[in-house]
C-alpha cells in the first residue's frame, strides 16, 4: 500500500513540473510573439502596478503639457490644448496590441463607458502611424471620441506602457495624477483621486450597450443630415403624422 | 502660438484653441471623379470628433464668448469664378459684417461671416461663426490677428 502511494506521489510530482513548464513555456513563447509582433509594451509595468495607482509626486519637474499633436486614423491634423482651457482632460493611453486594452476599446466601441465629469474631456492616444495601424486603430476606436496617433505625445508624458492614463489640470496644463487601470471603473477612480471629485466614483454609469453596426449607421445618418444642415431637433425631423394630418383636416 | 500645418493649409493658433485639418470624406452618390479638398477647422472650444464642413454639430455647443472658423478650399475649378472672384483671403473682418444672416444655420444668438475668394488658385471660402454679441468684442481682433497667418501651399491639397 505504501509502496503505491508513494508511486502515485512521485507521478503526480512529475505531472505538475510538466505542466508548470508547459505553463512557463507558453508565456515565454507569447511574450517572444508579440515583441516580434512589435506589440509589446516597451517596459512591462510590474505586477504589483497593473492595478490603479495614481501616481502623486512622480513627476517631480512638475510636467506641464501645453497641447496635444496628432493625426486621427482617419488623418485629420489635429492640435488640441490641455492649457489654458475651461475643462481638464484625461489622457487614455492605448495599443492595438496589449492584452488589457481590448476590454478598454470594446467598452468605448460598444458605449459601455461611465459618465464622465462634464468638465472632464476624453481623449485616447496610440502611438504614431509608425508604430500603430491606422486601420486596426480605426476598427477600434468609435467615431465620437477623440483617437490621436502620436508617439511624441508618448514620449512627452513619459508613458511606461499600455494601457496607461493621465490626468491633465486644464486651466495650467500640469499633469496631477496618473496610473494605470484595467477598467473605465478603476478610471473613474483616478479621476476622483486627480480632480478631488468624489462624487465621480458614485456615479453609476450608463448602460448604453449598444452594437456597433447600429452606432456606424447612425453615426453616418448625423453626418449626412449634419451636412444637409439639419440639425437636431429640426422640425422636418419629425413630419405630423398622417392620421393628425387627416383629423386636422377634418376639424378646420 | 502654434504653428499647425497639414494637407497644404498652415495657420498659427492661439494659445487654448483646437485645430483640426482634415480632407473631405467621399459620401454616398458622390461624382466618380468628386475631388475631396482638405478644410481647416479653428476653434476657442472643443471641438468634437465629427463635424460637418461649416460646423454643424460642433457650433451647437458654443458659448457666447467662443469662435468657430472654417477654411474650405473648393479646388481649382471654383478658382477666379464670379463667387470667388475676390482675390486673397480676408486680412481683416469688420465687426458690422456680422451678422445671423450670414449663418450657415441659424441658432438664436450666434452671428457669422462668409467670404468667398480665389487663393493660390483655389476657390476658397472663409466662414467664421460667432457665439454671441460678446465675442465680437472678445475674439474678433484674435480672428483678425491670425488671418494673416493663414496659407495655402499649392502642391500639398492636391486631392
Amino acid at each position: 500500500m505504501t509502496v503505491v502511494v508513494v508511486i502515485e506521489a512521485v507521478v503526480l510530482l512529475v505531472l505538475g513540473l510538466v505542466v508548470a513548464g508547459l505553463l512557463a513555456s507558453y508565456s515565454g513563447l507569447n511574450e517572444r510573439i508579440r515583441r516580434v509582433e512589435g506589440r509589446a509594451p516597451q517596459q512591462r509595468l510590474p505586477p504589483d502596478d497593473f492595478a490603479l495607482t495614481p501616481v502623486e509626486g512622480h513627476r517631480e519637474d512638475g510636467t506641464t503639457v501645453l497641447q496635444l499633436v496628432g493625426r486621427t486614423p482617419l488623418g485629420d491634423e489635429v492640435i488640441l490644448p490641455t492649457a489654458g482651457v475651461d475643462h481638464d482632460l484625461l489622457v487614455a493611453f492605448l495599443s492595438s496590441g496589449c492584452t488589457s486594452c481590448g476590454s478598454l476599446w470594446a467598452d468605448l466601441r460598444e458605449g459601455r463607458l461611465p459618465v464622465l465629469p462634464a468638465y472632464l474631456r476624453l481623449v485616447v492616444v496610440t502611438r504614431g502611424v509608425t508604430d500603430e495601424s491606422p486601420a486596426a486603430i480605426a476598427d477600434l476606436a468609435p467615431d465620437d471620441i477623440d483617437v490621436l496617433m502620436s508617439t511624441e505625445i508618448w514620449e512627452d508624458f513619459s508613458t511606461p506602457g499600455s494601457p496607461y492614463f493621465a490626468y491633465v489640470e486644464g486651466a495650467t496644463g500640469r499633469v496631477v495624477g496618473e496610473g494605470t487601470a484595467l477598467s473605465w471603473t478603476q478610471v473613474l477612480a483616478l479621476v476622483a483621486t486627480s480632480s478631488g471629485d468624489a462624487a465621480v466614483v458614485s456615479e453609476t454609469g450608463r448602460d448604453l450597450a449598444k452594437p456597433r453596426s447600429d452606432r456606424d449607421r447612425e453615426n453616418g445618418v448625423d453626418l449626412l443630415l449634419l451636412n444637409a444642415g439639419i440639425l437636431p431637433g429640426d422640425p422636418s425631423l419629425y413630419p405630423t403624422p398622417a392620421i393628425e394630418v387627416a383629423l386636422n383636416g377634418e376639424v378646420s | 502660438m502654434t504653428t499647425h500645418r497639414a494637407l497644404g493649409i498652415s495657420v498659427d493658433v492661439p494659445r487654448g484653441w483646437e485645430a483640426r485639418i482634415s480632407r473631405m470624406v467621399p459620401q454616398p452618390g458622390d461624382h466618380v471623379e468628386e475631388q475631396h479638398h482638405p478644410y481647416l477647422h479653428l476653434a476657442s472650444f472643443p471641438l468634437p470628433p465629427v463635424r460637418a464642413h461649416y460646423g454643424g454639430g460642433a457650433v451647437e455647443r458654443m458659448r457666447t464668448d467662443d469662435v468657430f472658423i472654417a477654411v474650405l478650399d473648393f479646388g481649382t475649378e471654383a478658382a477666379n469664378t464670379s463667387l470667388f472672384g475676390h482675390a486673397g483671403l480676408p486680412r481683416r473682418l469688420a465687426r458690422s459684417g456680422f451678422s445671423a444672416r450670414q449663418l450657415q444655420r441659424m441658432i438664436p444668438g450666434q452671428l457669422g461671416s462668409q467670404h468667398f475668394c480665389t487663393v493660390a488658385g483655389r476657390g476658397v471660402v472663409l466662414y467664421v461663426v460667432l457665439g454671441g454679441g460678446t465675442a465680437l468684442s472678445t475674439k474678433v481682433p484674435m480672428v483678425n490677428a491670425l488671418l494673416p497667418s493663414i496659407s495655402f501651399s499649392h502642391e500639398g491639397i492636391k486631392a
